[in-house]
This record gives structure tokens, sequence and C-alpha cells, in this order.
């Protein structure tokens, strides 16, 4: 940053021009927005507690993890253009060295047989993929699509490689997301310091993967292969999903029939074209590679095999990741490209030949020691070892000398950042991505830089933390005016809206409506009871509805049954409501299922619409504890809870294209809705006649009708035109036969299964309502009449509640019932 | 020697299954001393995907797709091979194991690039310090390399109990060198293990022996199902030499090879992932039978 002389390096003037008019105080201000910006935007990186599953994420069966929020440093890292000329070309060149150290191991493996590689860091390796040999015929950037590499800059000023990442090179989207909120707090300095654009880099990557579709070239389709929701990396994964035209799948998602690999959705099996993938390597086939795996396709390695869909990056590709690679890239540049080594690695020696393990043990205390076999290994300052650890060490190094890399010990120079007493120097490592582009390779002119924990550069990674900066790359030359952006290229690529729903993300939507809802319901139930609690009981009224309202929270599965004939005004039943949310119970669950399936249902949602999501749910969440226990307080979060929902609601109806996704959200909700809507009723008419104005007072209240019920009727209360209201009234939102509408709407717009659609003969319930009406639509209600009356009442309420039940089941067959699990035969 | 070679296999579901994929090592590899002259691999119900590929070790795989509901399955291999006698070295003229083991070596750039993959562990052939110490006793200092190992193949089959209800597809080796018990399948992963703890270049080999030997009265061991072996490098000169600990002799011309790998892992006959099925129970036949000339 500073030059010889001291002063400031051309590049970093105009953003330390923006920064001296900020102060301190301005600096600290932008990182706080920096922070709300990225926490509305729920960026994170999902943290596991056991050691092995960052890197394999083990899809959906785990609770998620620790959230790291991504911490970004308002301070970029400023690049010129010359010093970023020398990357990009050295990036390129090592892009496509590695593509071609890949090509040959994985196919005639000339390196081997003319002894240019050493076998054993093939044949020792976890990640070379015996299945794999010869399943991807080779032309340049076949096997290496898309690439990352963590650079240093040494003292001496020269950027060194300290890591090489084939396997599925995560943060180019977090390099974006990281852009954009720079412009928005930044946007002064960005402006000023002529920043290039990281944008079009991703219509590279998109237009590349689309030109590898062997199927339908025009319209292809292309899929991001997840783990899940649980992986660390899952925002990244839907994040790029979206700017890469891609829909987000899982494993189970996809299946193989004839050696293609296909996309299930509601409307059947549809080709895919092109997988990009986050899965690694080994886990993607369960017949051909890990038998364990439930994150794969079976028989992916067919369809690859027989050309009929391309991987991004080919299987196998973690190869390259191990550090051993370093020691061996000067020579083997040489020989397949006949170049000299562009952009060194930092010092690495190989233990497992004589003249290397020599070098090491003379120079061991400045060198760092880590396992050849994985990428993933923690490397072993031996200076910070004491004599006894010291000599364990060179034991197992001298036991098994190929297994380990020697790295020289680096210290990385510094850039500015914000530290905790303002401005400091920090040690940086830089991440820069590639991607393969009409036969070559195209980098990001940007990146993301990051301190790393314990300021050790060799172990930078995303997993292990650390504060992060945008990269800014000086633009080439002043245009007139001082303007920005010269785009990459003229080409327009266009974007396709996502494709058909996956029959997965239909099941997570149809929950999250029936979820949202159930939320809602309980939410009012619940106020409605806590009002009168801490009102106190003035009279009988208050009994009665008491007792109704219980009645239906039991049904709702919200309390006990044993509650609910439980004294209203006793300890029992207040205890119950105020701890409604406790661990394990109903309203917990529900809350718990919310977050779970707005996760996975997250690349269905805008970015406004996630953002206000993760918002109010995170809100609600926060303050579980705060108010479990005090009646006051939980009032309070359930005036919130009903507003939150509403919030929900209205989103969902203002935001959500009307496909399908929305129709099971909807459906979720209405069927959700039905089932309450019957159990308020069937809760409230066990109240005794006496009592029934008190009864159809709050089935009004429960149910959200009673100002239109007002509106109507302005008289007192009666049975046949609150249940008009209740049940048959279709412009009602509330009604029962509002929803019947809504359900068979949506039934009749979702694809046909066998003979005509799903569930519809499975409504019938509601036709008979009327008959509930007309039961006590009379003058002479005696007591006979009554009875005969509520006898129907009760009747065809419970057929309607056992109707949606049932149609819940209907509808998990119909849509969601291929996602079943595989399992390994086989014998000696 | 000219066999008749079949080898069915049958899955029978206790629920119907929806979807199934197999991968079959179901062949005859082809040798300088072994040819099939006919090979024909079929299944039962008719596969909708069926192709054909080579795998890293060089062996023929087919891979299966039935796309149809079914409530079996099964899969016949029906061969015709000629097996002529192996050249095999005078055991006592083969090179020093050391030298073989140093070869491999090659401090870290072996001449043998492609051999000393079989130096390094696997999964289910991993040379413990238990199995290195039961290797040592035939490896001393200067022996010739095959005259070891076959004394080694010697120990193996004087010190282990034959026994197919000891072990299983899933006895992991230390419990067979525990029980000193097991069957073709762990002999020959333990002398793999047991050659690969010196430093020497071994593989795992499956195939099918002689179901009756015309010259002798005794049926040999491991007949009537695929068997397994085990094979040793013995130095560029001498190639790969193959070792029968079950029946404690090197292999000749009666033991016809399908397959050979690091491990059982990388050669099992019938490999698949099924959706449905419930319990199923597996039938296995094998006969290689000696035809007239």
């Amino acid at each position: 940053m500073v030059t010889g002389q001291g002063a400031i390096r051309k590049h970093w003037q105009p953003l330390f021009g923006s920064l001296s008019q900020l102060g301190d105080g301005g600096i600290a201000d932008r990182a706080e927005r920096a922070r709300q910006h990225l926490e509305e935007d729920g960026v994170t990186f999902n943290l596991y507690a056991a050691a092995d599953a960052p890197i394999r994420g083990r899809g959906s069966a785990r609770a998620p993890g620790l959230q790291r929020p991504w911490a970004l440093d308002p301070l970029p890292l400023v690049i010129c253009t010359e010093e970023w000329a020398t990357i990009e070309a050295g990036v390129i060149q090592r892009a496509h060295l590695l593509d071609r150290v890949l090509a040959d191991l994985y196919g005639p493996q000339t390196l081997l047989t003319a002894h240019r590689y050493p076998p054993a860091l093939v044949f020792g390796s976890a990640d070379f993929l015996r299945p794999c040999r010869n399943a991807v015929h080779g032309a340049p950037t076949a096997h290496l699509q898309h690439y990352a590499v963590d650079l240093t800059r040494s003292p001496d000023g020269i950027w060194r490689v300290v890591a090489d990442r084939a396997q599925g090179p995560a943060g180019a989207a977090y390099a974006l997301q990281n852009r954009r909120v720079m412009t928005r707090v930044m946007g002064e300095a960005f402006r000023a310091s002529r920043v290039r654009p990281i944008a079009s880099f991703f219509d590279a990557w998109q237009a590349d993967l689309q030109a590898r579709s062997r199927g339908d070239r025009d319209n292809p389709r292309i899929v991001l292969l997840t783990p899940g929701p649980f992986n660390e990396a899952y925002f990244e994964h839907v994040y790029l999903a979206r700017q890469l035209g891609a829909t987000m799948v899982e494993g189970a998602d996809l299946t193989a029939r004839g050696g293609r690999i296909f996309l299930k959705t509601l409307g059947g099996l549809q080709p895919v074209d092109v997988i990009l993938r986050r899965v690694d390597g080994n886990w993607c086939d369960p017949l051909e590679l890990r038998g364990d795996s439930a994150l794969g396709v079976v028989g992916l390695l067919d369809a690859v095999r027989a050309g009929n869909v391309s991987l991004a990056n080919a299987l196998g590709s973690g190869l390259v990741d191990t550090p051993a690679l370093a020691a061996f890239l000067p020579r083997l540049a040489e020989q397949l490209l006949g170049e000299a080594l562009r952009l060194p690695s930092v010092a690495t020696w190989w233990c497992g030949q004589s003249y290397a393990l020599n070098e090491v043990m003379d120079r061991l205390p400045e060198l760092a020691l880590r396992p050849a076999f994985s990428a993933g290994g923690e490397p072993v300052h031996v200076a910070a070892l004491d004599a006894e650890a010291r000599a364990a060490l060179v034991a197992r190094l001298r036991n098994r000398p190929d297994g380990f890399v020697a790295q020289e010990a680096i210290v990385a120079s510094v850039a500015p950042g914000l530290g905790a007493a303002g401005l400091e120097p920090q040690s940086i490592v830089l991440r820069v991505f590639a991607t393969a582009d009409r036969g070559g390779y195209a980098v990001m002119p940007g990146g993301i830089a990051r301190v790393p924990a314990g300021n050790d550069p060799l172990r930078a990674s995303l997993q292990r933390g650390g504060v992060n900066k945008d990269v800014w790359v000086e633009a080439d030359e002043p245009a007139d005016g001082g303007s920005v952006a010269r785009p990459a290229r003229n080409r327009i690529v266009i974007r396709r809206t996502v494709g058909e729903l996956p029959s997965r993300a239909a099941d997570n939507l149809y929950w999250l409506g029936r979820n949202a809802e159930r939320l809602d319901n309980g939410g009012r139930l619940l106020r409605a009871a806590l009002q009168r609690v801490v009102s106190g009981f003035a009279g009988a009224r208050d009994f009665v509805e008491m007792a109704a309202i219980t009645r239906v929270l039991a049904r709702c599965g919200i309390v006990d049954p044993a509650v609910a004939a439980a004294p209203p005004d006793g300890m029992l039943l207040s205890h119950a409501l105020v701890h409604a949310f406790a661990p394990g119970r109903l309203m917990d669950q529900t809350l718990q299922a919310m977050d779970r399936l707005a996760a996975s249902a997250r690349d269905r949602f805008s970015v406004d619409m996630w953002r206000t999501v993760n918002h109010l749910l995170g809100d609600l969440r926060g303050r579980l504890d705060w108010a479990t226990g005090n009646a006051d307080r939980m009032l309070d979060l359930l005036d919130d809870l009903v507003r939150v929902s509403a919030a929900l609601a209205g989103m969902a109806s203002e935001n959500m294209t009307r496909g399908s996704g929305w129709r099971f959200l909807d459906l979720g909700h209405r069927l959700e809705r039905a089932v309450y809507v019957a159990r308020v009723i069937l809760g409230v008419q066990e109240t005794p006649r006496p009592n029934w104005e008190s009864a159809l007072h709050l089935a009004l209240e429960l149910c959200d009708s009673t100002i239109t019920y007002r509106t109507r009727y302005l008289a007192a209360l009666q049975p046949a035109p609150v249940l008009d209201l209740l049940l048959l009234d279709d412009s009602n939102p509330q009604s029962l036969a509002f929803q019947a509408a809504a359900i068979r709407w949506h039934l009749a717009a979702l694809p046909a299964r066998g003979a005509g659609a799903v569930g519809r003969d499975m409504l019938a319930p509601f036709e008979t309502l009327v008959e509930v009406v007309v039961a006590f639509d009379r003058d002479d209600l005696d007591d006979t009449v009554v009875a005969s009356a509520m006898a129907s009442l009760r009747q065809r309420v419970a057929d309607v509640e056992q109707a949606m039940l049932g149609l819940s089941d209907e509808i998990t067959r119909s849509y969601f019932s291929h996602v079943q699990a595989a399992r390994a035969v086989g014998y000696g | 020697m000219r066999y008749r070679l079949r080898h069915e296999t049958t899955y029978d579901y206790g629920a119907t299954v929806d979807l199934s994929h197999h991968v079959l090592r179901l062949d005859v590899r082809t040798l300088p001393w072994q040819r099939a002259t006919r090979v024909v691999v079929d299944c039962t119900p008719a596969a909708e995907r069926r192709s054909k590929f080579v795998d890293h070790f060089g062996n023929r795989v087919t891979f299966l797709a039935i796309e149809a509901p079914h409530d079996r399955f099964s899969v016949l291999l029906d061969a015709e091979v000629d097996v002529a006698p192996r050249a095999v070295p005078r055991s006592d003229a083969t090179p020093t194991w050391e030298a073989i083991r140093d070869a491999l070596a090659g401090d870290g750039l072996p001449e043998a690039a492609g051999e000393s993959e079989f130096v390094l562990d696997s999964p289910l052939a991993t040379a413990s310090a238990a199995v290195a110490d039961f290797a040592r006793a035939s490896f001393p200092e200067g022996r010739p390399v095959l005259a070891a190992a076959v004394d080694l193949t010697h120990r193996i089959n004087r010190e282990f109990r034959y026994d197919p209800t000891a072990t299983d597809l899933s006895t992991p080796l230390a419990e067979v060198l525990e029980k000193r018990a097991g069957v073709c399948q762990d002999f020959a992963h333990l002398q793999v293990a047991a050659l690969r703890s010196l430093g020497l270049a071994a593989r795992y080999v499956s195939g099918y022996i002689a179901t009756h030997r015309p010259a002798h009265d005794d049926a040999l061991r491991g007949a009537d199902a695929s068997h397994a072996w085990a094979s040793l490098w013995c130095g560029a000169e001498n190639g790969w030499i193959d070792l029968d600990p079950t029946n404690d002799l090197v292999v000749g011309d009666e033991h016809v090879v399908a397959a050979w790998g690091r491990d059982y892992g990388d050669v099992s006959p019938v490999r698949g992932v099924i959706l449905g099925g419930g319990a199923h129970s597996l039938t296995v036949a094998v006969d290689l039978i000696p035809q007239p000339e």
C-alpha cells in the first residue's frame, strides 16, 4: 500500500481520500451498516460441531449447526492494473495446467508412466476416484470448469499460491454479495476508485455451463446439486443458482433413466443436461462411489460415461487439491504447457522423495507440515512445537515420509483493515475465481480477501471464518468523464426463469404453508386465552369462554387434554399458556419447522421476501426465552407473531408468481385453516345452550370474523347467521366455503395423477354444510330441533376435519411420494 | 484346458423393487494364457439399459438398469474358456524380496509406476501391525520373493481353518487373524495385506476354480461359489504370479480369472442399488466344468 518513499500508492489514493472525509467514526458506522445488510440478507456460513462434517455436508437429517454470520470489513483490498494482470495471467495458466493434469491422471496416466508425477500421490489419495477413470474424455477445460485459488503476497511483493481449490471452489457468490453491500455502504469511495465490475464473470460462467449441454443446446437445463440446507455454504448455493440460471436440487430430486439424468418435477421427469456440483465427488453415486451416500444419484456415472450429462467440475477433480502437487507444478507446466509457471506456490516439498526429505529435515523449524493425501489437513508449524511434540512429529515423518508435505511457513504482507482500535495493518489471503470460457479461462476481476484466523495464510479457508473484504481491481484506463464499467463482452445472456417445480420443493412449500397457518392460528388462540387470564375472571361469561378456548387449544394439540379439563382460572392452565413455546411443545415444533422449511425453500423466494422472512422469524425466535413464563410479555410476543403471520401471508400473495410453488404454499395455508375453523367450531359447540351468545361471540373472535358479522348484523348473535358466515359465506376469507373453493381451484390447476385431479371427491363434505345452517335457520328452535341441529353440526364439521386430513395424505402420496430411500445390495 | 463356466446369481425380494441399478464384474479377463471363446451375460427381467465399460484395473464391467417393477432379479454368466498352463519361474530363482520392494518404492518415482498402486493399503486389505508380524516370519533377509510368498501361502493354508461359518462379507481382517479361520476371500485379503506390509505389490483376484479335477479324487475348495486368491508382483521379468492360499498352490490352469483389483471392494461380481424390495434372499450357483478338447 505504501511506496518505498512512504507515500500512499496511486491506486489506494481515491479510497483514502474518501476515508479521510469519513473519519474513524464514519468508518465504524459503515462497518455497522455492512453488518446489518449482511444480516438482513441472511448471509451466513454454517458451522458444524463435528470436525469431519464441514466439507461433506450430510443432507437434511441434521439440525443446523452454528450459523456464522458473514463478516465484511468496509475497507476493500485495492489492486492496481499491473499487479492484477500478473495474477490474472497466472491463474489462467494454472487452471489450464490443473485441467491437463486431471485429464491425464483420469485418462492415460502418462505423467505416472513417464515418471513425471509420483504414483503414490494419485493411488494413495482418497480423492482419486477410480470409477471415474476414463469416464470423461478430455477436451480442454472438460475436467476443470471452474476453479479458485488462494494467494498471499510475500514481503517481497510477489503473490504466491497457498491452495488450489478444484473440488467445489466456494466463494464466488460471496464475492458478489460483498460487492453488493460495498456499493451501498462505500459508494463514494467505490465510484472514485474506478473499480472493475465483477457481474459479467457470472455471465461467462453461465454461458460456459450452457455450452456443455449435449442434449438441449438452445435451452439446456442446468441444476446446482447441493448437499442441502445444512451445508455450510448453502447460502452461496442458492445465490449462485440464481446467478447462473440453475435449478437448486438435492440428490433425491434426480433420477437416472435410460442413461440420462432427470429432475423429478410435479409435471413428471425432466431431462438434466448440466450439473454444477457442490457435493464432493465421492458422494455423488452410491452405486459406484461411496455406497453410504444419501447425497448422490444412482447411475450418475453411467450417464457421465454415456456423455449424456456434464458435471462441473468433473467427478474426481478434488485430486489436484492436494498441497503436494505444488512441489511438482513448475516441471509439469514446462512438460504439459511448454511454459514456465507464472504464479509460484509457496515453497513445498513432498517428503516421499529422499532429496526432499533431507531438505525438509535441514529446515524443519522454518516449515509447516501437513498430510499429503487430504486437502483439508491442518498445517502443523514445527517452530510452535515443544521438544517432545517435535520429536514425535519427526518420528512419524521418518516412518511414513510419503504421507507428509512440508510448506514454508510464510509471513504474509499486510493491507489496511478495520481492527478493534480503528485502522490497522492486517495480513490477508486473496481468493481468486476462474471459469472456463470458450475453451479457455476467464478470471473474476475481484474476489474475496480474508484476514485468516491466527494470521496464518496456510490455515485460510472459508470454514475457518475470519473477516472478509471486497477486492477492488483498478480499471485499466481512465475513461473520459471517469466512467467505471466497460462491459466485458457484447453478448447478452438470456436468463431463463427457474424451471418446473421439483417435487421436493413442492413438498417443502406445502408444509411451509401449513406450518405458517398453524403458527398464526396458535398465536390467535393463545392470545385470546391469555387476554382473559391477565384481565382476571370477572364473571361467569369469562369462565365459559375460557373453557371453550382451552377445548380448542387441546383439539389443536397446543395444550394437553388434561389441561383443558382443569379449572379455567387455575395455575395449571395459565402455566401451560405461558410455556406454550417450551421445547418439544407443538408451537415450538411449528416455529422450528418454519425455520427449516423456509431455509429449504429459500430459492423459491425473492431476495427481499427472504430477508423479511429471515428477519421476522429470527426476531420471534430471539424473544421466546424472554417471553416464556411471563403472561404480559407472552401477550406482546403473540401480538407480534400474529402481525408477522399477516406480513408473511401478504408478501407471499404480493411477491410470488402464481406458479405451482405458490399453489402448494397456499394449498397448505387453506387446508390448515379449514382444519382450524372446524376445530374451533367443534370446541365451541360443546358450550351449554344458556351460554350460546358467549360461544358464538368466541367463534367469531377466534376466526377473526367479528367485524364482518357486526357490519352485517347489528342485532344480537344468533346461531344461523354466525354459522352462515363461518361455514358457507365464500366471500369471508375465514370461512370453510372459502377454503374449499381455493383448494378446489388449486387441485384443478395442478398436474393430474391417474384418473382426474387429485382429491377432488374428498371435498364433498363441504357441500353438506348448508344443511347445518338450514337446521338452525328457523323460528321454532325447541329442544328437539336444537338437539338434531347440533348433532348435524358436530357430524358435518367433524367430517370436514377428517376429509382435510385425508386430503393432506392424498396430496403427499400423489405429489411427494417418490422421495424413497435406495439401498445397496451385493455379494461375493 | 477348456472349461464351461456358469455363474448364476438370483435375488428374491420380499417386496416389489421399483427401480434397480447393477454393476456386474461378471466376465473373463483376456490374458496371455486365458481366452474366452464365448461369453454371455443374461439377466431377468430384461434391462431397460445396458452399457459396458473397462474399469481402472482393466476389468470389463456391465452396467444394468431395470426400470420396471420386479420381485426377482437373476443374472447368468455363461462362458467357454480356454486356459493354458502359465509359465511360473522357479521360486528360488526370483529376485530377493528387498530388491522388489526397493524397485516399487523407487524413491517416489518408481519404474513400475502402475504396479506400485498395489503396495498401498486399500479399505479391505490394510497392513496392520498384526498382519505385518504374521508376514515377517516368511520373509527373512535376502530370501527370493516368490519362495518367501509361497511359504506365506503355505502358512496361511496350514494355520487357518477353512470355515464358511466363521466369517461373512463384512468380517474385518483383524477378526480373521484372531479366529484363525475364514474363507477364500479372507485368506486372499490376509495374504494381500501381508505382502503389502513388506512393501510388496499384491492384488486381489476374483475368479473361479475347477469344480472337478479329472486326475484327483478331492475337489478343490472354493468351487461352489466364486473364488478369490492373491497375486504378487515378482519384478519386471517375472510379472505377476498368482497364489491361492485356500488351496496352498501356485495358480496354474485350474483357475479362471474374472477380475482383479486392490481388494474385494473393487471386484465384487454383482453390486446393486435398489428402490424398495424389503428383505431379500440371495442364491448363487457356480460351475466350472472341464470340457473335452
